[in-house]
């Protein structure tokens, strides 16, 4: 505390989560009166890295942006060429990517879940802390991520960073043979899920709600993944290849991660919160009776509680896998032909974190000629900012250390991706 | 699964996080039978099922903060592995690093009982970069005593903890 009353709280490294950020809030007479979240992970400069590129190459390209969800760039990356190209992949071919999707939710939930949250709620500093009190606990989530690594290893041909995936479908299809054990280990998965759900329900949260305008897919049938309009709480309700209308990216010079905001109204969010919150109506019944079990049945706006989310939605993610192999009959070819064409294509799918959103402007060889990508963690970067200032402002009386802690819990509620929002060069970065 | 295993731990184009892959690809010709040499990036919580059932392993790994470039420390499970191994500033946090993957197994009773870790100082770690100079001329002195280590543990000799 200075003599005017100004109060600065640093969080220097944001622990657990993924890459680097700093935040910095200022609080003057008992008022925050800023609030940023900086990002200095260096930038990554994929767009300009693939402009140039075949467009075959991109899903193999951006799957480097993330280690944690390379299938989710995958994913948008494929839906946005073929939908350049005119071209659409059903039946199967469709199915069997959805079951890819479904192993890295599974993963990176389960990750997030047992690994970097979970020691939040539980009062220990990290995970091998609660390996030492309940080493059972942690092999179960050790258990779930596996199953998902599992899919990701058997559909991607390896678990990080898969190289099947290809523009039009993959480049192998699996035999049903191949996917049995997988649905044998889906199946202990899915009763693990429910486990957690009940686990991580019975956790004690700060008692604080927000609501924001959350942002997600949202398709006729199905809990959304790759396919669907991005609809809002506020009434948006439009197609992918409209983002750019809606939506806009700006620099600020606190951050190399590019802040994202509604041009109608400013700050959203993306994620499991905003997923279950548009679409609750299109999980399976196990999923729905696990969330009304857990409490959090008539929608969840805690975000503290978004554990709990992630924990219904690795409840699909099995429910779901196990569907798509019970009903699996091999395609007659691993990928259709997509020929290019001179156009721009728009591709918007749900990444674990949430929306991520790619656009390719192809030329009529095939060559890209602009790559867009907008990631989850940049769409939410004024979220967290616009939480953070509402949840200190209740408690700028704390000491600066039990203030600090709680600030960077609120921020894992996220689930950030930080090496994934930086994508852009800044000119400026703030270290101060 | 009853094999030895040589686990080099880094990335391949980070400056002087790649030693442990370098290591991997200079003696992955020349292993002793029975042993496995395999390199390993990303979520080093794989590492807690690659070295399940293994009779040995040797993990190499860049450290940082453990005195001056290219100096060579060797550790077994038994000591606090993490005194010696500091995280390179870019290891994401959502992938643990080889020190928290030990801590972790030690928790879980998931490190084998003959498990060596040698780490390497290392002095860049840029994106793109090479080796450094003092960890490239450290190299012919790891792969030796690696070498060691592996034709003692595929003989099936204990571990004997120099340190």
């Amino acid at each position: 505390m200075t003599s005017d009353g100004e109060r600065t709280i640093q969080v220097e490294y944001l622990a657990r989560v993924e890459g680097e950020g700093a935040l910095h809030v200022t609080i003057v007479g008992g008022r925050v009166t800023d609030v940023a979240l900086k990002i200095f992970e260096p930038p990554r400069l994929f767009e300009a890295l693939l402009r140039g590129r075949r467009m075959t190459e991109a899903p193999d390209i951006t799957a480097r942006i993330c280690g944690i969800c390379p299938v989710a760039y995958q994913m948008s990356a494929v839906h946005a060429i073929e939908d350049a190209c005119g071209v659409t992949v059903g039946g199967q071919l469709r199915a069997l990517r959805r079951l890819l999707y479904c192993g890295e939710w599974i993963e990176s939930h389960a990750l997030h879940v047992y690994m970097l949250h979970a020691p939040d709620f539980l009062g220990v500093a990290n995970v091998i802390e609660i390996a030492r009190r309940d080493p059972a606990m942690v092999e179960r989530g050790l258990q779930l991520k596996r199953a998902g690594n599992d899919i990701i290893t058997r559909l991607g041909g390896r678990e990080i960073h898969p190289i099947n995936v290809r523009v039009g479908g993959f480049y192998r299809v699996p035999t049903r043979a191949e996917l049995r054990p997988l649905a044998e280990r889906l199946a202990v998965a899915r009763e693990l899920a429910l486990d957690t759900v009940r686990w991580v329900a019975g956790f004690e949260f700060p008692d604080y709600t927000r609501e924001p305008e959350y942002v997600a897919l949202r398709h006729p049938t199905e809990y959304p993944m790759c396919e669907g309009r991005i609809v809002s709480t506020a009434g948006l309700d439009i197609a992918a290849r409209e983002f750019d209308l809606h939506f806009v990216e700006e620099h600020a010079a606190r951050s190399n991660a590019l802040h994202c905001r509604l041009r109608a109204r400013g700050a959203y969010q993306v994620g499991p919160l905003a997923r279950f919150r548009l679409n609750y109506d299109r999980l399976s019944p196990l999923a729905q009776q696990a969330a009304r079990d857990a409490g959090i049945g008539d929608g969840c706006s805690n975000p503290f509680r978004s554990i709990v989310v992630r924990a219904v939605e690795i409840v699909y993610a099995c429910d779901e896998a196990l569907r798509v192999i019970a009903e699996y009959e091999p395609p007659e070819i691993a990928a259709i032909d997509v020929p290019p064409r001179d156009a721009i294509g728009f591709g918007c799918t749900e990444a674990p974190r949430g929306l991520l959103h790619h656009a390719y402007q192809v030329a009529a060889d095939g060559t890209l000629r602009k790559a867009t990508i907008v990631p989850p963690t940049s769409q939410n970067q004024l979220a967290i900012e616009d939480d953070l200032r509402a949840f200190i402002a209740d408690r700028v009386e704390l000491p600066d250390d039990r203030l600090r802690w709680q600030c960077e819990q609120a921020i894992r509620n996220y689930d950030p991706c930080i090496s994934c929002a930086t994508h852009f060069l800044a000119l400026t970065v703030d270290r101060s | 699964m009853n094999d030895v295993l040589l686990i080099g731990v880094g990335h391949p184009d980070r400056g002087d996080d790649a030693v442990g892959p370098a290591i991997v690809r200079a003696v992955r010709g020349a292993c002793p039978d029975g042993v496995r040499a395999i390199e390993a990036g990303g979520d080093l919580l794989a590492l807690l099922e690659l070295w399940a059932g293994a009779r040995g392993v040797v993990v190499v790994d860049a450290t940082r903060g453990a005195g001056m470039p290219g100096r060579i420390v060797r550790l077994t499970p038994l000591e606090r592995a993490s005194s010696g191994l500091a995280m390179p500033a870019f290891v994401s946090s959502h992938a643990l690093d080889l020190a928290s993957v030990l801590d972790l197994g030690r928790a879980l009773g998931r490190v084998p009982r003959e498990l060596v870790v040698y780490g390497v100082e290392g002095e860049r770690f840029g994106g793109g970069e090479p080796l450094s100079a003092e960890v490239a001329a450290a190299m012919p002195r790891v792969i030796d005593q690696v070498m060691t280590e592996l034709s003692r543990l595929a003989a099936g000799s204990p571990c004997t903890n120099t340190r």
